[in-house]
């Protein structure tokens, strides 16, 4: 864990600006502490957390300011005492997916990263019903057949990302609750409204190969993303 | 340095509930209690003890209650349950097991000594 940023070394400002610095210091590293709990940990449970590792840190802070430590270099000791932000959050979302997924009882169905993953992949599925419905009723079979295979290769890869791009790298389990849904949804739709065999095979589509390479995609953004978090509040904080 | 790691993460469960046997405390207390018992030598990151505790809490092995005292910040303050009692018990019986059995296997080995490997070759190469 590196030393808060310079400009806190450096500040000869009053006690109480020095003490400003050191809060923001501190909100912007339980920020980063928290940052993998999204999406996976309700609203609840987080601040919880976020409360016991603030008054945690300020004890630790307190605890070398008494031995005779600078705000800066009590704040370096205690944040560098109880652990780099990334791992210490991860530590914290993976105890809560094992709680949650050993405890069947207490199993969310709608989590907000469902929701999330819900809503993505809904879009991109209304856009491929309307290009089938387009294909099928409105021009020739073979003009947007290509666009259309084009549409629905990418669809999973792109809703994936979103999805990804704020979430846990091991929460698949809600991409795979929504995609499920979603294909039933489709499938009951497309029954109503398309030709049955185009509308079972876009829902065997989307149960062969959106789930996987959705999830994929989804949980190869997510580890990204939190490479590239973590690498910048490192470079912040040197 | 990985083989003590993974001791002590396999352990942190007994020795928060442990420390939670004497008195109710909160995390930092935890943490610094855990600290003096042991004089330092288990180096961990303090953090870590919060998902123990979460998993603790989950299992009612402990249960965690807010106080707020005047001119304190509120606190989370742990009590261990019944159960918990229970568990900590099950689990010290378990290691007394285990170190009783460790130290009969390999009790006679002393720190500094050649590694155990070339000490068994030699025997064998001994004449019978």
């Amino acid at each position: 864990m590196s030393n808060p940023p310079s400009d806190c070394l450096s500040h000869t400002g009053s006690k109480e600006q020095s003490d400003v610095l050191m809060n923001q210091y501190i909100e912007d590293y339980l920020d980063h502490l928290c940052a993998p709990l999204l999406g996976i940990v309700p609203y609840v449970q987080r601040y919880r957390l976020r409360s016991e590792a603030q008054d945690h840190l300020l004890s630790l802070i307190e605890a070398f300011r008494d031995e005779g430590a600078t705000p800066a270099e009590a704040t370096a000791l205690a944040v560098r005492e109880y652990g780099e932000p990334y791992q210490i959050g991860q530590g914290w979302a993976e105890a809560w997916v094992e709680t949650v997924e050993r405890d069947s009882c207490r199993v969310r169905v709608a989590t907000p990263l469902t929701l999330r993953a819900f809503g993505w992949f809904g879009i991109f599925t209304v856009v491929n019903f309307l290009l089938i419905e387009r294909q099928l009723f409105w021009t020739h079979r073979d003009d947007l057949f290509p666009l259309t295979q084009l549409v629905c290769a990418l669809s999973p890869l792109l809703a994936g990302m979103a999805t990804g791009a704020n979430c846990h790298p091991r929460a698949t389990a809600s991409i795979c609750r929504a995609v499920l849904l979603l294909a039933l949804c489709s499938a009951g739709i497309s029954c109503q409204f398309l030709p049955k065999w185009d509308g079972l095979w876009f829902a065997l589509i989307q149960c062969v190969f959106w789930l996987p390479a959705g999830c994929l995609c989804a949980g190869l953004t997510a580890f990204l993303c939190r490479q590239f978090r973590i690498q910048r509040y490192r470079a912040q904080t040197c | 340095m990985t083989n003590e790691s993974d001791l002590l993460r396999g352990n942190t469960p007994t020795l928060i509930l442990a420390v939670l046997a004497e008195t109710p405390r909160h995390g930092y207390a935890i943490a610094q209690e855990i600290n003096r018992q042991t004089d330092g030598s288990l180096k961990f990151k303090q953090g870590t003890l919060y998902a123990v505790l979460h998993k603790l809490e989950c299992d009612g092995l402990v249960r965690g209650e807010w106080q707020h005292e005047d001119g304190e910040r509120p606190r989370l303050v742990y009590a261990i349950t019944q159960s918990g009692r229970e568990t900590l018990t099950e689990r010290v019986e378990a290691w007394n097991r285990f170190s009783r059995a460790m130290d009969r296997m390999i009790g006679s080995i002393v720190p500094g000594d050649a590694p155990i490997g070339e000490s068994m070759g030699e025997m064998s190469e001994q004449p019978a």
